[in-house]
């Protein structure tokens, strides 16, 4: 790769058309900033995404894209690194899109470990069908589809990605874009399936929480536990727990293991170690 | 000549079937087999129908000529299909029902096969063999060349089990020689050519996607299309491709959308209600314009309904499923042989303009088996698409969608290339694929794709046609309907009875020229279709009403809804009626 890129090289066609103080901006700048860091070229990278505001993103970065449908974003991506292992696939979902409608793919996804960066915008609410309450909307909020309050207890995507295999999971605020943008980049260099959860406000239809709510309930694991050890899932899963109607921010946890995508390719090359022709398959059928 | 096998669910039937039906093919011979199992898994009777003749075999026959019954419960449930006169019942030496069974006029050949069996491998495992040595002997099938087949069939299981197998067919040969005496007259007559080759419907579906270079698979399993993925989950990895299965149906063609957006060539396989699941994602291909194919193996339904059982009751689905207007393809295959060169037609069509291909297969399709030459690779023509390949990093967006393209379809570009970044997207767009929803940009898109579907019925139209000079009655079917419709063509042929028949390969975009032709010096159509709505007859009757009210043509459904397919008796039936007296008729249900 050649390490000549300006940061101007992924700036899009299309003006974002988040609302202004959106906490959308931040991610798209970390993810930005990751790229470039990163020296990217912008063909190698493909951002996939759903349907919704944090899935507006493919429009507003110069990469391929694939906006594709609410919830099939990891699906999507999953197919395309199968198919083209290479390149650099990113997801950028929400609290909705892949808790909620996409809840299925998100665990399968993780399952895997598809070489992918999900990155979640987890604003609490549904933004884009303008407020409506999300999976990860506390218990009692009320919005107009819930005015006498909801009466589901929330989901943790944090909690859901370590239980369910994510070899790194990471949580970062839309309120610390210059950490955002490390955590981005270092899933982005991570082997297997990255998770960063983002708190990421709607400024329009959750004003409850807004930038300082989400200051005064964050905190660094580092600076909480400076020998916290990100290798460990089960600490990473008390630390969590532990801190229930909290936002612990940066890597909570990190693995080594097999990729999906990596595994499909040993499957291929055992499978073609023996040399088959079409004629040796034509001749199962004699 | 038809031979129908039945017995336990763990008789080994259907593994007797298939070595029956390789050695037939091996010796010169034609077959279509199919075959019946419960939707459970264990318990419960399991059939196997063979039918061989020495040249190709269109359906499985209406009567059987050798009937094995391995148990009580086949005699009883069958006994009435057997030939009469000359038919030959094959049944376990035992005091049982078959007794009396010399009133249907059917030689009775009794053996003790557990008995043969134990004495020739110790165990009963092989006791399908036996019988195979058995027919053999008695019809002429040479056990060496079935020799052939257990030992490639059982290669894998080591020589030890090739060697019992061996044993088992020697002592079916053996016993059938010293102690039965030939009454019957049937002997199976061979054709020259030896290098046929055996599949099912599903098999030539996965094979022909290996043959046009899909070379990604996702899928998730479903009665009765499961076999697809099965064997290309064993094949496309021998030839670089990757088969995924999914967590759901949904998912298998977002995988698919995914990996065809990645420039490599994409299919999945399901049935009705995986197809309901995947609705939404075929309007996004249709709308981003991704090459896919989807098969769709027809069942019974509505909802869960008969896995196992067939039906042609998803044609309206798979043309109007998907809200919105989304154009796409709809196909379907004729018979095993052209599953797999509709298939290679399917991914051909959808590379070329960049849409959704369904392949409306069947049940009864997917199961049996027939004999194909095999196919000459070098006239199987396979579309590769011409992509962009990078102009470095211009200031100049890539124009994905180009509105002036003709046949609506432009060249796409694939990660890797610079310079030809776009985004694929569902909702209206540009030709850039950005999101555009002002009545200009709609009104240029819509008629971009509207062309694109004109286009495709002006380049692929091919249908079955049997012309008849002078005929004013004519019969279509579709898809799995087809080979049928052949046979009561030729047998009105051989009454001296003009009928003619149209049964196209494409559905949707309807091929209006071939059908307008068809029409025109009719008075009198007749359109089967095993489902209670008539499907494929309404569409006719709207989209050409213009047509056939100018030509005072009626249009006569006969349907079926039973789970089963049609027998050539129940199509020709009513046809024939028309034809002798030029009776008036409705629609004829069976």
């Amino acid at each position: 790769m050649i390490a000549t890129k300006k940061p101007s090289t992924f700036k899009g066609d299309f003006k974002p058309t988040w609302c202004p103080g959106c906490g959308n901006f931040a991610v798209l700048a970390g993810l930005d900033r990751a790229l470039v860091g990163l020296e990217f070229h912008p063909e190698e990278v493909v951002i996939c995404s759903g349907i919704g505001c944090s899935s507006r993103f493919p429009f507003f970065m110069r990469t391929y894209g694939f906006h594709s449908l609410h919830g099939r974003a990891l699906a999507v991506a999953t197919g395309l690194k199968v198919a083209r292992p290479e390149l650099t696939v990113i997801v950028t979902t929400g609290d909705g899109d892949a808790a909620s409608i996409g809840g299925n793919h998100f665990m399968h996804a993780l399952r895997r470990n598809v070489d992918l960066t999900c990155i979640i915008m987890d604003n609490q609410v549904y933004g884009m069908t303008k407020g409506q309450t999300s999976p990860t909307s506390t218990r009692g909020f009320v919005t107009k589809s819930t005015p006498y309050g909801a009466q589901t207890p929330e989901v943790d995507p944090v909690w859901i990605a370590l239980a369910l295999g994510a070899t790194y999971v990471a949580q970062g605020a839309s309120h610390d874009p210059k950490q955002l943008a490390a955590l981005i980049r270092a899933g982005i260099e991570h082997k297997g399936m990255a998770v960063i959860n983002v708190t990421s406000p709607c400024v329009t239809f959750n004003r409850a929480c807004d930038y300082k709510f989400y200051q005064e309930r964050s905190f660094n694991i580092l600076d909480k536990q400076p020998d916290y050890d990100p290798s460990d899932r089960l600490a990473a899963m008390e630390l969590v727990h532990n801190n229930q109607g909290q936002f612990p921010l940066g890597v909570l946890y990190r693995a080594e293991a097999a990729t999906f995508d990596e595994q499909l390719t040993a499957v291929a090359d055992r499978a073609a170690a023996t040399e088959v022709t079409l004629d040796d398959v034509a001749e199962t059928f004699h | 000549m038809t031979f129908r096998i039945e017995g336990d669910a763990g008789d080994g039937i259907i593994s007797m079937g298939n070595v029956l039906a390789k050695s037939i093919a091996r010796s010169g011979g034609h077959v279509y087999t199919f075959r019946t199992y419960p939707a459970e898994v264990r318990g419960g009777q399991s059939t196997f129908q063979l039918r061989a003749g020495p040249e190709p075999v269109h359906s499985q026959g209406d009567k059987v000529d050798v009937f094995v019954a391995l148990n009580e419960t086949a005699f009883h449930q069958h006994k009435a299909d057997l030939k009469p006169q000359d038919g030959v019942l094959i049944h376990p030496d035992v005091k049982g029902v078959w007794e009396g069974s010399n009133a249907y006029g059917a030689v009775r050949y009794a053996v003790d096969f557990d008995r043969i069996t134990k004495q020739a491998v110790g165990n009963l495992k092989a006791k399908n063999v036996v019988v195979i040595g058995m027919l053999a002997e008695l019809f002429g099938l040479d056990p060496d060349t079935i020799k052939t087949v257990l030992a490639d069939q059982f290669r894998s299981k080591g020589e030890k089990v090739v060697a019992a197998n061996s044993r088992a067919l020697d002592a079916g040969v053996l016993h059938t020689q010293k102690h039965i005496t030939k009454i019957d007259k049937h002997r199976l007559t061979f054709g020259d050519r030896t290098d046929l080759l055996v599949m099912s419907g599903n098999e030539a579906i996965a094979y022909g996607a290996l043959l046009a270079g899909v070379r990604f698979y996702a899928g998730y399993p479903i009665t009765p299309a499961s076999e697809i993925l099965e064997w290309l989950a064993k094949h496309l990895p021998q030839f670089g491709g990757r088969v995924v299965q999914s967590e759901d149906e949904i998912a298998a063609l977002s995988m698919c959308l995914g990996a065809s957006f990645g420039g490599v060539k994409a299919m999945t396989a399901t049935s009705g209600p995986g197809l309901s699941l995947m609705s939404e994602m075929i309007g996004l291909g249709s709308m981003a314009e991704i090459p896919v194919v989807i098969v769709d193996v027809q069942r019974g339904g509505p909802s869960t309904g008969m896995p196992t059982k067939d039906a042609q009751g998803d044609l309206d689905f798979a043309i109007y499923g998907t809200p919105g207007e989304a154009p796409k393809v709809v196909l379907a295959p004729h018979d095993v042989e052209d599953c797999l060169y509709q298939t290679i037609n399917a991914v051909n069509i959808a590379h070329r303009f960049h849409i959704p291909v369904i392949l409306l297969s069947g049940q009864s399709l997917s199961h049996r088996t027939e004999t194909i030459a095999p196919p000459d690779l070098s006239k199987v023509a396979i579309y590769e698409e011409n992509f962009f390949d990078g102009d470095g990093r211009s200031e100049q967006r890539f124009c994905r969608y180009d509105e002036r393209a003709e046949a609506g379809t432009s060249r796409r570009s694939i990660p890797g290339s610079a310079g030809g970044e776009y985004r694929a997207t569902g909702l209206e767009h540009d030709d850039c694929g950005l999101p555009r929803f002002d009545p200009q940009t709609r009104e240029r898109m819509v008629a971009r794709r509207r062309r694109k579907m004109h286009a495709i019925s002006k380049f692929f139209h091919a249908a079955d046609r049997s012309p008849q000079q002078d005929a004013t009655v004519g019969l279509m079917g579709w898809g799995t309907t087809t080979s049928i419709v052949h046979k009561v063509v030729r047998r009105a042929s051989n009454q001296g009875l003009k009928l003619t028949c149209l049964c196209p390969k494409i559905l949707f975009p309807s091929p209006d020229q071939t059908i307008r032709e068809f029409i025109k010096p009719l008075k009198k159509i007749f359109i089967c279709e095993t489902n209670s709505t008539r499907q494929f007859a309404e569409l006719i009757k709207s989209r050409y009403s213009a047509e056939l009210i100018r030509g005072n043509v009626e249009v006569i459904s006969i349907t079926k809804d039973t789970g089963l397919p049609f027998t050539a008796a129940e199509v020709y039936g009513p046809v024939e009626e028309v034809l002798r007296h030029d009776r008036h008729q409705e629609t004829v249900n069976l």
